[in-house]
């Protein structure tokens, strides 16, 4: 695949007010000419300092390199780096739903300052950690008294829809957001939501008289011309929005994975045994940053977060991640994000060719994965050969601390107890074999009272 | 050969042209950044609810200075949105 990140990230195209773009490894914006009057006003008027201040917004600095394109250029800023971006589709509902608040909370400063956001895209908004942050500079322009908010739309389709759909109907339903770059339509958010949505009027007005009044729109054009929106109008629109979002709840349920550490089959002893095995790994592995893959609330993974290493975690389970999330949330976490993915079919390439937003695989490799008390899953449960998943981890990362779990194991053993045993490969040897086609055996440590172990593996150059 | 007067009119019509596009970018550059498309259903909508979320916010602030005022006596002011 050509790496145009030279000339402008792919997914940077849509908003002719400057573009993303990489140079030496580090990120940077080009601000056009045609945005400089907005750019200059959102420094000069105290919005970004404010912003900034409140922790809302990434900070930049101008930058002294030659402009991809100079012809439009204005200015080149180096914003702070986001250590991992993550996508909507991949985020649990507690962190839409504050990359929501975000939103309105910045368009309210915003329109103190005499701007406005001229889009609401939940594809702006990072995570730097458990923070949520807007990264996009070029999302403000000069607010002009009596007209609507023009991100209006946007938002309810990338914000409100998602999260009402899996406030109100069902939690999976965030993973809509990949289908639908755009948000998800309205007209089939209200036919997806329960008819007793109609009795919320935040939830009436902004979904169900939305989509009516849009689809209305495309058989006749209304008249709109002449027509004013006052400011307290606008600032009721954005409370009556704030509303709803703050109204729709959901709670983890205590779903297998919330739970699996204390019902599976280790001791405490064992437990405790495998944390310090872990630890070591990661010290003598010293990584840069660490993935880890099947993480369930995380526990592993703060081995490395607490050591200030940036942590990604990813499990298919949203109570798990929605658990995990709000711990960090309330501990403050700088170095940990969880997110939500199904490892059997991760978040692919999405949008135009393909290319507009990174699929999982394109987002690393990772310096370290950790998968523990995952191959099992992988190969008994879902019949993934060895050699594919040994494939797979070569693609992702430098460096591998896996757990082997082999059949004697009684998880493996429960697995198998419904089904034939088709997995004649699948044992240490098979493993070993699998492995040491790309990986480099660093170290192997069997935990204690127990017959799974757990390796550390460096790939080949 | 070109006359003297032609090229006095045309370095005028480029001096005019080179007066006149900053001032018509500074106009019309808000508008080149709009670059969302935010559909005359949804503005529609916005026009339609305006009277009446305007009200309620009015409303919900005036409460909000009054209990505000309440709470602290000696503090003046409210929401800069108010």
């Amino acid at each position: 695949m050509p790496d145009d990140d030279a000339n402008g990230l792919f997914g940077s195209f849509r908003d002719p007010s400057g573009f993303v773009f990489k140079n030496g490894g580090q990120v940077y914006r080009q601000i056009n000419k045609c945005y400089r009057n907005n750019y200059d006003f959102f420094i000069k008027s105290g919005l970004y300092e404010r912003l900034v201040k409140d922790g809302l917004m990434v900070t930049h600095e101008k930058a002294v390199i030659s402009p991809p394109d100079p012809a439009a250029a204005y200015a080149i800023i180096r914003p702070e780096q986001v250590p991992f971006i993550s996508f909507p589709y991949e985020w649990c509902f507690g962190q839409l739903k504050d990359a929501a608040s975000l939103t309105l909370n910045i368009q309210k400063i915003a329109l103190e300052y005499g701007m406005t956001l001229k889009d609401a895209n939940a594809f702006n908004i990072q995570f730097i950690g458990c923070r949520p942050v807007l990264i996009d500079t070029l999302s403000f322009e000069r607010y002009r008294p009596g007209r609507p908010w023009i991100a209006y739309r946007q938002f309810c389709q990338h914000f409100l829809a998602p999260l009402a759909l899996m406030a109100k109907v069902d939690v999976r339903l965030g993973w809509l957001m990949e289908n639908y770059i755009d948000g998800i339509p309205l007209d089939l958010t209200a036919a997806l939501l329960p008819k007793r949505t109609r009795l919320s009027f935040p939830l009436l007005a902004n979904i169900h008289l939305h989509a009516r009044s849009l689809k209305k729109a495309t058989e006749r054009e209304p008249d709109i011309k002449n027509r004013k929106m006052s400011k307290a109008a606008l600032l009721g629109l954005i409370d009556n929005l704030e509303s709803a979002i703050s109204k729709l709840k959901w709670e983890p349920a205590h779903s297998l994975w919330s739970d699996y550490y204390d019902e599976n089959n280790y001791s405490k002893f064992s437990f405790d045994n495998k944390l310090a095995i872990v630890e070591k790994f990661l010290k003598e592995a010293r990584p840069a940053n660490v993935w880890d893959l099947g993480s369930n609330t995380g526990i592993f993974a703060r081995l490395a977060s607490n050591a200030g290493i940036p942590t990604v975690t990813f499990d298919q389970d949203y109570s798990a991640v929605e658990t995990s999330y709000r711990k960090a949330r309330h501990d403050g976490e700088k170095n940990f994000l969880p997110l939500v993915m199904e490892l059997l079919n991760p978040s692919g390439g999405t949008g135009w060719e393909n290319r507009e937003r990174k699929s999982f695989v394109e987002r690393g490799p990772a310096d370290t994965v950790l998968a523990l008390a995952l191959i099992h899953h992988l190969a008994i449960r879902n019949n993934l050969p060895l050699e594919k998943i040994a494939e797979f981890f070569n693609k992702i990362c430098n460096k591998l601390i896996i757990e082997f779990v082999p059949k004697e194991d009684s998880r493996v053993k429960k697995m198998l107890a419904c089904r034939e045993d088709i997995f004649g490969n699948y044992n240490f040897d098979g493993f070993c074999r699998a492995f040491g086609k790309y990986f480099d055996m660093k170290g192997s440590v069997t935990i204690d009272k127990s017959s799974r172990s757990i390796h550390l593996m460096k790939r080949r150059p | 050969m070109i006359r003297s007067d032609t090229i006095r009119s045309t370095l005028t019509r480029a001096l005019f042209i080179a007066c006149l596009t900053p001032i018509l970018v500074l106009f019309l550059s808000d508008d080149a950044q709009a670059y969302i498309d935010p559909s005359s259903g949804s503005y529609f909508l916005q026009f339609l609810l305006a009277g009446l979320l305007g009200a309620v916010f009015s409303v919900k602030m005036f409460w909000r200075r009054i209990t505000g005022l309440l709470r602290n006596p000696g503090r003046k002011g409210g929401d800069k949105n108010a």
